[in-house]
């Protein structure tokens, strides 16, 4: 499962929309546990993508998302079974 | 009875590996915080090579979709393109006229731009790009330097170089949500401040009493002749005394395969 989203966050960061990113980085942090790959997902997107006008000024948007997303992931999986 | 108590040592070894991964992380940030180039410098050659053969994977497939159709839905659409290049022929002689005369001008007045144009293939944009940026497949080597001025078209005025690397750039769009660019408003002089909404929209606020109409065109303070934006829509509240004029550039960013890049822009 690790593999398999690792893989997938690398081919939709370089081919697929950012909303499909965003979207599979949720999905991988809820089925892996302690996905913590997924920040460097976020700051290779960063890199790869930002201008230093960024969104708003804001250039760290993905590394922010991939973080928040991690740790709502991490607070969520804890309180929670399936 | 005598319980065994359960072993920590698992759970310590869990807490070890993560507070390790925490500062590996945070190290990482540090990095991109403090070298903000170096990451990308790493990346941008490795994404390229995707990225260039994603372009001829799906180069090749569009063109065996096209050996496919059928010749009769060729021919009505070789018609319709007949009558489209017709009716535009007029308009189009008249304009180029029009342009050669304002570079005569220009070159007269010792105005002329003395830059050339370099074609690169648009590798990734707009929506794969969060952040209304291109990577296009030139960069230093071509003799791109950050801030020279890219175009559709030759004429349609997109965004500038931000960053350089060997074999690509990256462009980053005038539509950059909340990025503010001067522009010029159709023929007048008139000069506001528009703000970036992403996917090449704009936002401009104007008082009232300025005459703006829906198709005006919208230029950028640049001596090269160009179109920046047209006007889409003006919204007016009675009870405000600024118009917002909302506008777009004339290109879809989705379907950008190649833009112009103008080297030496960057100096005027």
């Amino acid at each position: 499962m690790r593999i398999f989203f690792n893989i997938l966050l690398v081919v939709s960061a370089l081919f697929f929309p950012w909303w499909a990113t965003g979207v599979f980085m949720i999905a991988a942090c809820s089925f892996v546990p302690r996905f913590y790959e997924v920040v460097i997902y976020g700051i290779a997107i960063d890199a790869l993508y930002s201008s230093s006008y960024g969104f708003h000024g804001f250039s760290w948007v993905w590394s922010a998302y991939a973080s928040a997303v991690l740790l709502a992931a991490h607070f969520l999986r804890s309180r929670l079974s399936w | 009875m005598t319980y065994l108590r359960r072993s920590n040592v698992q759970a310590k070894k869990n807490r070890n590996l993560s507070i390790l991964v925490i500062m590996g992380v945070v190290l990482l940030f540090a990095v991109h915080v403090a070298f903000p180039n170096f990451y990308a410098g790493l990346i941008s050659p490795i994404a390229s090579i995707a990225w260039k053969s994603e372009s001829s994977v799906l180069g090749g497939f569009s063109r065996l979709g096209s050996l496919v159709r059928s010749k009769y839905a060729l021919l009505i659409e070789n018609g319709r393109l007949e009558r489209e290049i017709e009716s535009r022929d007029t308009g189009a002689l008249l304009l180029e006229s029009l342009r050669r005369e304002n570079e005569e001008l220009k070159a007269l007045l010792g105005r002329e731009h003395s830059g050339k144009d370099v074609l690169g293939l648009v590798l990734s944009r707009p929506p794969l790009t969060f952040y209304d940026t291109l990577i296009i497949d030139i960069g230093s080597s071509d003799g791109i330097v950050a801030g020279d001025k890219v175009y559709a078209g030759g004429t349609v005025l997109l965004g500038d170089v931000s960053e350089v690397f060997g074999a690509t750039a990256r462009v980053s769009l005038f539509s950059t949500p909340g990025r503010i660019v001067p522009v010029v408003f159709g023929s007048s002089t008139v000069q506001a401040q528009a703000t970036g909404r992403g996917g090449g929209n704009f936002e401009a606020r104007l008082p009232v009493d300025i005459e703006i109409r829906k198709g005006d065109s919208i230029t950028f303070p640049h001596i090269r002749s160009h179109v920046f934006g047209i006007v889409e829509e003006i919204i007016v509240d009675s009870t405000d005394s600024l118009q917002t004029i909302l506008f777009k550039a004339p290109v879809n960013m989705h379907e950008l395969r190649f833009v112009e890049v103008e080297t030496g822009s960057s100096q005027r």
